[in-house]
């Protein structure tokens, strides 16, 4: 696929299944397999860090976090069940 | 075969879906060989294929994920700093991380913030993020992620417990006496935008009117507040924690003007400006979270009264400077360095 230019049928393909992701639609593409949108919500941490270099305030200068990360969404692939391969 | 992906394709390409499909299977079963012979296929901008013996594994690639990710490009990991005299920290964190698959119960949550006495080195995660999806098993995830969920309404939860977090660590005291710590609905509030998916929300602190563009930073920093009205009325009193004690007259209403005071020179940091005490009290509230000394510093601007939003009390100008260097995503662009004495 990667060794020759893409026909037109094969660039179509592709921009389909990547406009329907964009969708967040679930595709299942026969004989291949299912793409699937899944939404992963942050995360929060709680715990110490070390104060930083130079930081003179003194409620600045000792303390701890909480981290919280954002949300992103994953494109999970699963495989048709197919005994050929 | 979905149906909305053949009927697009078909209409993109002019054909109908049976010959589309008969297409779909023909590229399948190419692509199927190819990834078989070459070990694997890479599509530009959309990812690769790769046999594991008998599994198919899809990666995709980083356009595609960026582009699926659009919607939160201008989210990034952030922390809340917390003063370290309050520990935090339980032991059972690795587990928690390890537990991320599952939705912990709402005693593992109540345990994940209990502080404990010792050991507050360790971190602690309250992983209450990852939903894993009822029908399927991590096993036949081709992906290998943890910790799916569809139902954004899990996102309340995290807010929740930061904000229950934030309440156990500063132990509010007496009733008469507000720190920042105790100002819970703003700090909740911080949190909620900072989390916001919607990225016109998280613009709205950029949106304070700053007034650097008159205040040229060096300039600035060599002036003082002497031509200024403060706000404040009273000086303060210094609690045990380094937070300071609710003042009298307008302070009363306002729990930041008291931080700072004009009787304890040094440097704050401005970040915005604006024309009402009500909205400079609004705005402001949205940097409790930095837990550093909050001040409204009112001063006339050709007979106009405008309201300096000022964060953090600094004994030298590098000092602010490098507070607002280390976390610069933390304040507002225009943010300056302001003398005061």
């Amino acid at each position: 696929m990667s060794s020759k230019k893409p026909d037109a049928f094969e660039q179509m393909f592709w921009e389909s299944l990547r406009d329907g992701l964009m969708n967040g639609d679930s595709i299942a593409v026969s004989g291949l397999g299912v793409f699937s949108i899944y939404h992963e919500s942050g995360q929060i941490e709680v715990g110490c860090a070390k104060p930083k270099a130079g930081v003179l305030d003194d409620s600045d200068s000792r303390y701890g976090s909480i981290l919280v990360s954002p949300p992103r969404d994953l494109i999970v692939f699963e495989r048709e069940n197919n005994d050929s391969n | 075969m979905s149906d909305a992906f053949t009927s697009d394709l078909a209409s993109k390409l002019s054909l109908d879906e049976a010959e589309v499909d008969r297409q779909i299977e023909r590229f399948v079963d190419t692509l199927i060989d190819e990834i078989k012979q070459g070990g694997r296929a890479q599509i530009s901008d959309f990812g690769e294929f790769q046999f594991d013996e008998d599994d198919l594994i899809f990666t995709p690639d980083t356009v595609l994920l960026e582009a699926i990710n659009y919607r939160y490009r201008s989210l990034s990991t952030f922390s809340i700093p917390v003063p370290a005299s309050t520990e935090v920290v339980p032991s059972s964190t690795a587990e928690n991380l390890e537990a991320a698959s599952k939705r912990p119960s709402d005693e593992e949550i109540a345990d994940a913030l209990i502080p404990e006495e010792s050991s507050p080195e360790t971190s602690v995660a309250a992983s209450v993020s990852a939903q894993k999806p009822d029908r399927r098993s991590s096993e036949t995830r081709s992906s290998g992620k943890q910790g799916f969920s569809k139902r954004p309404i899990f996102w309340l939860v995290p807010i929740l417990l930061v904000a229950a977090a934030l309440v156990i660590i500063f132990k509010p005291g007496d009733s008469t006496t507000e720190t920042i710590s105790q100002v819970d609905p703003s700090i909740e509030s911080s949190v909620g935008e900072a989390e916001s998916v919607d990225p016109a929300e998280e613009e709205d602190v950029s949106n304070l009117e700053t007034d650097s563009g008159s205040n040229p930073d060096v300039a600035a920093t060599e002036q003082g507040f002497d031509g200024l009205t403060q706000t404040e009325l009273a000086p303060t009193e210094l609690l045990p924690t380094g937070q300071t004690q609710l003042s009298t007259g307008r302070a009363a209403s306002n729990p930041f003007v008291s931080d700072f005071t004009r009787s304890a020179p040094g440097y704050t940091l401005v970040v915005g400006s604006v024309f009402s005490l009500e909205d400079a009290e609004s705005e402001i509230r949205r940097f409790s979270n930095l837990l550093l000394p909050l001040a409204i510093l009112d001063y006339e601007d050709n007979g106009v009264t405008r309201y300096r939003l000022a964060v953090g009390r600094f004994e030298t100008i590098e000092a602010a400077q490098q507070r607002m260097q280390a976390a610069a995503e933390q304040f507002p662009n225009g943010t300056w360095v302001r003398r005061i004495r």
